[in-house]
């Protein structure tokens, strides 16, 4: 009898304690956004191709990003791309630095579109490569993003993650 | 989602206008107008929806709790306070202590107005004005009715509570409400945009005329923005069957800034003389405690609008002027004629605005010294004339809309041309709309100055 | 009485309007969507795809703003409202266009320094390495040659300046052809469309005289031409941006007498053509794409008269009604554009044994290019 008057006369505070605890929860995700990398582009390439083996791809230029991956080189800071020598096969580097945090949208979707392309062209007759796309990876991560088609995605992305 | 939005104006607000009428009970109706309410916040970042139901529950429990303890009445009132401060100060304040970089551009929409809301339902409880609103529902609708929640106005829960539980819902309302929000768009779209561009296109000029310029857009677009938007808000609230009382009144006619601030967002103002002034002793106290009170509750203003030295700056510099009206300024204007601290006022208030929008008080004092002549290049030079000629329009109507003449003129049409300035006004007011519209359409998206507070 | 008043007109002004918002908002909904807007010419956004992710972020309903802005029923005349109100009360520029009397001019753009350092590099290097006679003409904007269209107290960015500072940094090996002076003289004539951001036939003709003299293509004047109107409604992009009312434009087509049968190969396409106009870009919502139907990346001519000159055209959309002219002279005309070029330059060079290399841009692009530099090393 006298612990149900109890738990009645506390259900106020238990239940603001609860919320105070959710509350610090909700606040705890809003505020633990990723920080930005301070690292520099050429420690973060290093970081994240260390130990692939590139000899089947080529590092291509400017005009390629351009026509390829549908991306003003220009609008970032730095910018890399890795292309398969083999045109029947789908591998692709891509390593970034943004200007602004705010580029990151227009990336992201131009790597989705790449991929769907790339889908569309191997779909049908190149299982194997239709996999990597299935499998790839895209991830921004603030001021760095990443786009990965390759065997060794898990591989690659993960140094990509720990070389920020 | 903003009140100036196609997607408002053209999706949402007819919707849940036909919804709400279509509903039958008014228990029914406050049932709808809530889940609208919530979707409406929901809209932009559905994570902050969180945020809000936490801050209701609190609320609500606490208001219950505060009038039913009698041992520890001091430590819930206190607590029960303190967690809507800390929300806020968390949101807003934390970069002015915090020495690493914080993402703060997740502000939940409308944090400082239901945040005070609910702070004022605690006061109002805690002087036993009000009972605990028992009802989550109508508590619920009471903090975040999507009329009022995104800018305001801060409506008291004394002024809600009865029209929560019953209110009229009369033809001439939900018209009276329409036209009130048809004229906040206009003020929003036709006035405070495009002075928006005026206060753009001056921002790096060198010359006396330009600065003043500068100013005096700022002085415009804030009003038109900021007036405009509770007039929307206001008008929509009614059409649902609310009465708020109004947010400005025409405050650029002010003689003295005791009155500008009882003419320029007005709730926000009450808001601090009852839940801050008033309960520190207000003037009834001996001067050393006034000024410090009014003080405090200016500072508080200031700090209120950012997280910024120049806001602070803002409120203390008018704090200061309304402390010498008080002692000793107002008995030497009113011997001037009346122009005179008109335009005394108006020149204060200017020159505090230009530390409400500089990035700094460095800037600030640079752009206050080109006014007055020092460190221009010119006294007027091509780009000024190129802004001054292309909206020469918009700055005399703009001036013409701040004073109350145009209500006067209109109360005078129907005098004299009775049923044709019926039939005009009507006209005028649905080619605006449609100018307004077409405006919208047109121009990339322009947010609320307002709605970062 | 006067309170009845105002409540009677509220009751008619809502009504108004909440059958306004109620019309649209299914007229909205019915309506399919566009892809594009024929007269912004752009692509409009569509009914957002759906995602969580989207959701949670807000992009979706960003996305969903958008799109009921862009399929709003009647954009098109509600965009020419717009621009009648600024017009009406005095307003004088519109995002980067002037309204001026009777005519839209762009106002002149600022210089990417680095990436101008860049391609004037490029284009030095390429001449110097291959030796053979090179030529750079770079094409004043309307802002400079008809700044007396501007309205009052324009102030807009120094263009002769960077003019004169690019040709300074050009190589003695490129020719510097400077058309200023001869538009300058005619500047009272129809030189630059009123609702594009074009020069007309008629500048290109005057420039080419100028272009003939240095690279030694001989004398022509008016009468070696026959003219044809091709439109007299072009509405360009500049009117396309502001939503002007009123204001377009004849385009005209310079044919030259002593001109003989050439094949017009768009590599890029892979399309041929026995003729550089276009029909179809005549009719598409850019009329100015009567011109080559447009920009790609590479189009070559190959014409049957007897010259044994070949010509490597790097340029951009200003260039398009140059070709016109410059048809007579050359067996073979090799066009690049770099925005639009993503094979090899030096292979095109010495596929087509050129023997002259004309860059051709107009000042606003080329201070803001990015792809020159890429080409060309």
């Amino acid at each position: 009898m006298s612990k149900n008057l109890n738990i009645k006369k506390h259900i106020f505070s238990i239940l603001k304690g609860l919320i105070i605890v959710l509350m610090c929860i909700f606040l705890y995700f809003t505020f633990s956004k990723p920080q930005a990398s301070s690292k520099d582009f050429t420690t973060v390439q290093n970081g994240m191709l260390n130990n692939i083996d590139l000899s089947t791809m080529e590092l291509k230029d400017n005009i390629s990003i351009k026509r390829f991956l549908n991306l003003e080189p220009e609008m970032f800071e730095n910018i890399i791309y890795y292309k398969s020598q083999d045109a029947l096969n789908a591998d692709e580097i891509v390593l970034v630095q943004f200007k602004s945090i705010d580029d990151a949208k227009i990336f992201e979707e131009k790597m989705e579109a790449r991929i769907d392309e790339q889908r569309n062209i191997f779909s049908g007759y190149a299982p194997e490569q239709e996999d990597k796309l299935k499998n790839s990876i895209i991830d921004v991560q603030m001021n760095y993003a990443c786009m990965v088609v390759s065997q060794d995605v898990k591989t690659i992305h993960d140094q990509f993650l720990r070389s920020l | 989602m903003i009140f100036n939005s196609l997607i408002f104006i053209f999706f949402f607000l007819p919707i849940s206008l036909i919804l709400y009428y279509l509903t039958p009970s008014l228990y029914l109706k406050n049932i709808v107008l809530l889940i609208i309410s919530l979707l409406f916040y929901a809209w932009n970042d559905p994570a902050t929806l969180i945020l809000l139901i936490l801050s209701i529950l609190w609320n609500y429990l606490s208001g219950i709790q505060i009038s039913k303890e009698t041992k520890h009445r001091k430590l819930v009132i206190i607590t029960s306070i303190v967690f809507n401060v800390v929300i806020l100060f968390i949101y807003k304040y934390i970069d002015m202590i915090v020495p690493f970089e914080v993402d703060t551009s997740h502000v939940p929409m409308g944090l400082s107005f239901f945040t005070f809301s609910a702070i004022s339902y605690l006061g109002d409880i805690i002087t036993e004005k009000v009972e605990p609103q028992k009802d989550i529902v109508l508590f619920s609708l009471y903090i975040c009715f999507f009329g009022k929640i995104s800018s305001g106005p801060i409506v008291t829960y004394a002024k809600m509570q009865p029209q929560l539980e019953l209110r009229a819902l009369n033809r001439t309302k939900f018209y009276t409400g329409m036209v009130l929000f048809i004229k906040g768009l206009v003020k929003k779209i036709i006035f405070a945009d495009q002075f928006a561009l005026v206060f753009q296109g001056l921002s790096s000029n060198n010359s006396v005329l330009g600065a003043w310029l500068y100013t005096i857009s700022y002085a415009l677009q804030l009003y038109f923005d900021f007036s405009g938007y509770s007039d929307m808000a206001i008008g929509v609230s009614k059409m649902f069957g609310f009465d708020f009382d109004i947010n400005f009144d025409h405050p650029y006619m002010s003689k003295t800034i005791q009155e500008f601030f009882r003419r320029w967002h007005i709730s926000l103002g009450n808001w601090f003389k009852n839940y801050v002034y008033i309960p520190l002793g207000g003037s009834r106290v001996n001067n050393v405690l006034y000024v410090r009170n009014i003080l405090i509750v200016w500072f508080l203003t200031g700090i209120w609008h950012g997280a910024d030295i120049t806001y602070i700056f803002w409120g203390l510099y008018l704090g200061i002027f309304v402390l010498m009206e008080k002692f000793f300024l107002k008995k030497g204007l009113a011997k001037l004629p009346r122009f005179i601290s008109h335009i005394y006022t108006l020149l204060i208030v200017l020159i505090g605005w230009v530390f409400f929008f500089s990035p700094s008080i460095q800037s600030a004092f640079d752009t206050l010294l080109k006014m007055f002549g020092f460190g221009a290049a010119s006294f007027a030079d091509s780009d000024f004339l190129f802004v001054f000629t292309s909206y020469l329009v918009l700055i005399i109507f703009g001036i013409f809309f701040a004073t109350p003449i145009y209500d006067k003129l209109q109360i005078v049409s129907y005098n004299l041309l009775k049923n044709k300035g019926i039939i005009i006004t009507s006209i005028v007011y649905v080619v605006f709309f449609v100018i307004c519209i077409s405006l919208m359409v047109g121009s990339t998206y322009q947010s609320f100055l307002y709605s970062a507070f | 009485m006067k309170q009845k008043r105002s409540e009677i007109a509220a009751h008619y002004i809502a009504r108004i309007v909440f059958g306004l918002m109620c019309v649209v908002l299914v007229i909205n909904i019915l309506i399919p969507d566009q892809k594009n807007s024929q007269a912004e010419n752009r692509s409009l956004q569509t009914f957002p795809d759906f995602s969580f992710d989207d959701l949670l972020s807000g992009q979706f309903s960003r996305d969903l703003n958008n799109y009921i802005s862009d399929q709003f029923v009647g954009r098109d005349s509600l965009i020419h409202i717009r621009y009648l109100l600024n017009k009406m009360t005095g307003v004088k520029k519109i995002d980067d266009v002037y309204l001026g009397d009777g005519t839209l001019i762009q106002e002149n753009s600022t210089v990417n320094e680095e990436q101008m350092n860049r391609n004037l590099n490029a284009i030095n290097n390429f001449c110097i390495n291959h030796q053979v006679r090179s030529g750079f003409l770079l094409v004043p904007n309307a802002a400079n040659i008809q700044s007396n269209s501007l309205p009052a107290y324009s102030n807009t960015a120094d263009q002769d300046a960077q003019m004169d500072q690019i040709f300074s940094m050009l190589d003695t090996s490129v020719m510097t052809i400077d058309v200023r002076d001869t538009l300058d003289k005619h500047k009272d004539e129809y030189l630059y469309y009123h609702s594009d951001h074009h020069w007309t036939s008629l500048a290109t003709f005057y420039a080419f005289q100028e272009l003939a003299s240095s690279f030694e293509l001989g004398k022509v004047k008016k009468s070696d031409y026959t003219i044809y109107r091709v439109s007299d409604n072009f509405k360009g992009t500049l009117a396309k941006k502001v939503g002007s009312v009123g204001i377009q434009d004849d385009i005209e087509i310079y044919v030259s007498e002593n001109l003989d049968d050439y094949v017009v190969m768009d590599e890029s396409n892979g399309t041929r053509s026995c003729s550089i106009y276009n029909s179809e870009g005549l009719e598409s919502s850019n009329a100015y794409d009567v011109f080559l139907g447009g920009n790609t990346g590479l189009v070559q001519i190959e014409s049957l008269n007897d010259s044994d000159r070949h010509l490597l055209l790097i340029k951009d959309s200003y260039a398009n009604s140059m070709v016109q002219f410059l048809l007579p002279y050359y067996r073979t005309i090799t066009i690049v554009d770099p925005r639009y070029f993503y094979e090899d330059i030096e292979r095109i060079f010495n596929l087509n044994l050129i023997t002259d290399v004309l860059f051709l841009y107009n000042t606003n692009t080329f201070v803001q290019d990015t792809s020159i530099a890429d080409v060309l090393e």
